[in-house]
């Protein structure tokens, strides 16, 4: 995966764990810089090692961290360089997924090697969406969850997403969802 | 509404966000989402010049023939929001008007302009193209935080490095004074005990062991040598002005960086490059302390000084036109990691401090708030062949102290200037056996006062045999000082820590601790002998005490 994600999984461990933890998960697998320039596209095989060694530091399964870094995952990309692609992509949650194919678009522009997912709603009600996620990737379900529970919460809303139903290279999401009381 | 236009008009929204349906007077009917989120103000029944700006036919022209027409293009820009311009069609049907419009943002920034996706049209080419600009240059943004952060780290562990260096560095030197005693202290025994075999085999065995150890201190001494450009002459303005393109470069097009290049023909004895990177610290301080527009000047003036004890120096200067610094800042300005800016790593300063010295020069700043700052950069200028005294007429007094087989035929006078007690009385023991006479300092002070009294007595000294490093200073300052007093003083310095490379330019003779006592007596004799300064470096592979 591209090493954004790296630099996204970096910061969340310093931000929970602070830096020290991440030299140390750094020591233990043997990476350094050159594993986080974030518009270079690495071995799965690595991303893996990395998120697999933060789940153990985390005390976590590897589908917990996966679904708690797909939720970290949102605010990381709102913070940084990515900010205005973000905004651009949707106001809303439900516009802001069946943009997100477009905005994947212009990512696999600038980098081809980077294998990206698709997302399509396909059913939309007021507070529910159906939302389609395809995939080469195999294992992922969890951190799509995360990513619409990150979404729900850049939104303002309140709201559960659950893993609809899953077959060969999909997996269907329903997200349901309701103003935030507390905004 | 029902199905005008053959469409329902719900459907309208999707291809066509920013549309707009209007009745014969232009009043407007319908809209799409798009409109309302740009002209939050518009209402049902408002004109469409009550919002909008006609730019093409001008004045909005004639709605039905626009509609007959086919092909007909109109443009419109939307008054609350100046960066939209619409762009399509008129379709009429019966009375109403149909403005099929797309938008086109004025500019290719618009993804940090508040627009979204869905103000365009599915499958509207310009999302791709903005979305390739704002990814362009997301990715320019991370590049510069990453090269950004790669000269922050180099800096770091450049200053690192030197540290380690430094430490190594001194670590050698100490170890070298004590082998040093060591060493000399043999030499004296070996001589004291004669013919005795088995004495003269412990001497040798002790000897050998210093000898090992000396190799240790020589591979600290390796690691601690700066492999960076080692120092060489160097014409200072010829320097700075082959580089004054490279630091406009730097300092961009809002800030100008002018030369005032006062010292034609000076030279100086520094590692080009590592000045370089000096005046590049110096010249982005200035530019980050700039806000807007404003002028750098780089200056070189010779100083006037002539009484100088450190001799001859010349004065570089960059001055800026920036926000200037107050005296909090001023005094904590050279301290490593101290910084003022957002980014900085706080070395630029303390690195430009340590060039300073490393050149037996100064670097200071002058600096008001909101007057600008100045940063000095003092260098010792390099003399030409040989330190002063060489160009004093030869009237043979060297010679007269030398007899046959560079033996002193009259008591050559040394002085020597050596911190480490035990080493001092070595050196005295050593110098005064093989027939010079001797006067010991143990500082830099001691040996000024040392100087005067031998002024005062008209006994100038023949050689001067100082540390390089000494408690109150450096050993160079005092041969300056010394060669001012007696221009046909020579000079040898020793040292621990590694090579001088000022030394060959001064015309000092120089050798490395651990001493070897005939080394170091070849050393003063050539220096007598010859009448010239000689420049020695002395590694040399014959150890052996005797």
């Amino acid at each position: 995966m591209y090493g954004m994600i790296h630099n996204g999984m970096r910061e969340m461990v310093i931000d929970r764990l602070g830096e020290d933890e991440w030299r140390v998960i750094e020591g233990m697998i043997n990476i350094g810089p050159p594993e986080m320039i974030g518009m270079t596209v690495y071995d799965d095989a690595l991303t893996f090692c990395i998120l697999g060694t933060i789940a153990g530091r985390l005390g976590q399964s590897v589908p917990e961290c996966l679904r708690g870094f797909g939720r970290y995952w949102v605010s990381y990309a709102e913070r940084g360089s990515f900010r205005s692609i973000m905004q651009f992509t949707g106001s809303t949650i439900e516009s802001f997924i069946g943009n997100l194919d477009r905005m994947h678009r212009a990512v696999a522009a600038a980098m081809p090697q980077a294998s990206l997912p698709s997302f399509r709603v396909i059913e939309a009600q007021p507070g529910r969406l159906l939302v389609q996620y395809q995939s080469k990737r195999s294992g992922l379900e969890p951190f799509v969850c995360g990513l619409f529970e990150g979404l729900l919460a850049r939104f303002e809303l309140e709201g559960e997403v659950r893993l609809y139903t899953s077959g060969e290279g999909y997996a269907e999401f329903e997200i349901r969802h309701r103003a935030d009381r507390s905004t | 509404m029902d199905r005008p236009f053959l469409i329902g008009l719900d459907a309208l929204d999707q291809p066509y966000p920013g549309h707009l349906i209007v009745d014969k007077d232009q009043r407007i009917l319908r809209h799409g989402p798009l409109i309302a989120r740009l002209c939050p103000t518009l209402r049902i029944g408002d004109a469409i010049h009550d919002h909008f700006t006609w730019l093409s036919p001008p004045h909005g022209g004639n709605l039905p023939q626009l509609a007959s027409q086919p092909g007909s293009v109109v443009q419109l820009r939307c008054d609350s929001s100046t960066s939209a311009i619409f762009t399509g069609c008129v379709v009429a049907d019966g009375d109403r008007y149909l403005l099929a419009l797309q938008v086109a943002p004025a500019s290719l920034s618009a993804v940090e302009m508040d627009w979204r996706i869905s103000d365009f049209a599915p499958g509207d080419p310009q999302v791709d193209l903005l979305l390739l600009v704002a990814m362009q240059k997301a990715m320019l943004q991370e590049a510069n935080e990453l090269a950004e952060k790669l000269a922050d780290e180099r800096q770091k562990a450049e200053a690192l490095r030197d540290r380690l260096a430094r430490l190594s560095s001194y670590l050698a030197h100490d170890f070298n004074n004590h082998l040093s005693i060591l060493r000399l202290k043999v030499g004296r025994i070996n001589w004291a005990v004669g013919d005795n075999p088995r004495a003269r085999r412990v001497t040798q065995i002790v000897a050998e062991t210093i000898d090992r150890a000396s190799e240790v201190a020589r591979s600290w001494i390796a690691l601690s040598r700066d492999d960076r450009e080692p120092a060489q002459i160097v014409r200072l303005d010829e320097l700075i002005n082959e580089h004054m393109p490279y630091f406009r470069a730097l300092a961009g097009k809002r800030i100008a960086v002018e030369a005032d290049l006062g010292a034609t023909g000076v030279l100086v004895f520094v590692a080009p490059s590592r000045l370089v990177n000096c005046l590049t610290n110096l010249v982005i301080n200035a530019c980050d302390a700039t806000e807007s527009t404003g002028t750098i000047a780089i200056s070189t003036r010779l100083g006037d000084d002539t009484a100088d004890p450190a001799g001859p120096q010349v004065c570089i200067s960059v001055q800026d036109t920036g926000s200037g610094m107050t005296d909090e800042q001023l005094s904590r300005a050279f301290n490593p990691y101290f910084t003022t800016k957002m980014k900085g790593s706080g070395i630029g300063l303390a690195s430009v401090r340590e060039f300073a010295v490393d050149a037996d020069g100064q670097a200071w700043l002058e600096s008001r708030p909101g007057a600008g700052t100045t940063a000095f950069l003092r260098l010792p200028v390099a003399g030409t062949a040989g330190a002063a005294g060489q160009d004093q007429p030869d009237d043979g007094s060297h010679r007269q102290v030398v007899g046959i087989n560079g033996q002193p035929a009259q008591r050559a006078r040394v002085l020597i200037v050596e911190d480490e007690q035990y080493a001092l009385e070595a050196l005295a023991e050593l110098l005064a056996a093989e027939g010079f006479e001797v006067s010991l300092a143990g500082s830099l002070a001691e040996a000024r006062a040392n100087l005067q009294s031998l002024a005062e007595a008209g006994a100038a000294p023949d050689i001067l045999l100082s540390d390089l490093l000494l408690p109150d200073g450096r050993g160079s300052t005092l041969a300056r000082e010394a060669q001012e007093m007696f221009p046909a003083l020579h000079v040898v310095m020793m040292s621990g820590k590694g090579f001088a490379d000022n030394c060959s330019a001064n015309g000092w003779a120089w050798i490395a601790k651990p001493i070897d006592s005939r080394i170091l007596t070849t050393t003063l004799y050539e220096a007598l002998a010859s009448g010239v300064h000689p420049s020695v470096v002395a590694e040399r592979a014959s150890p052996s005490v005797g």
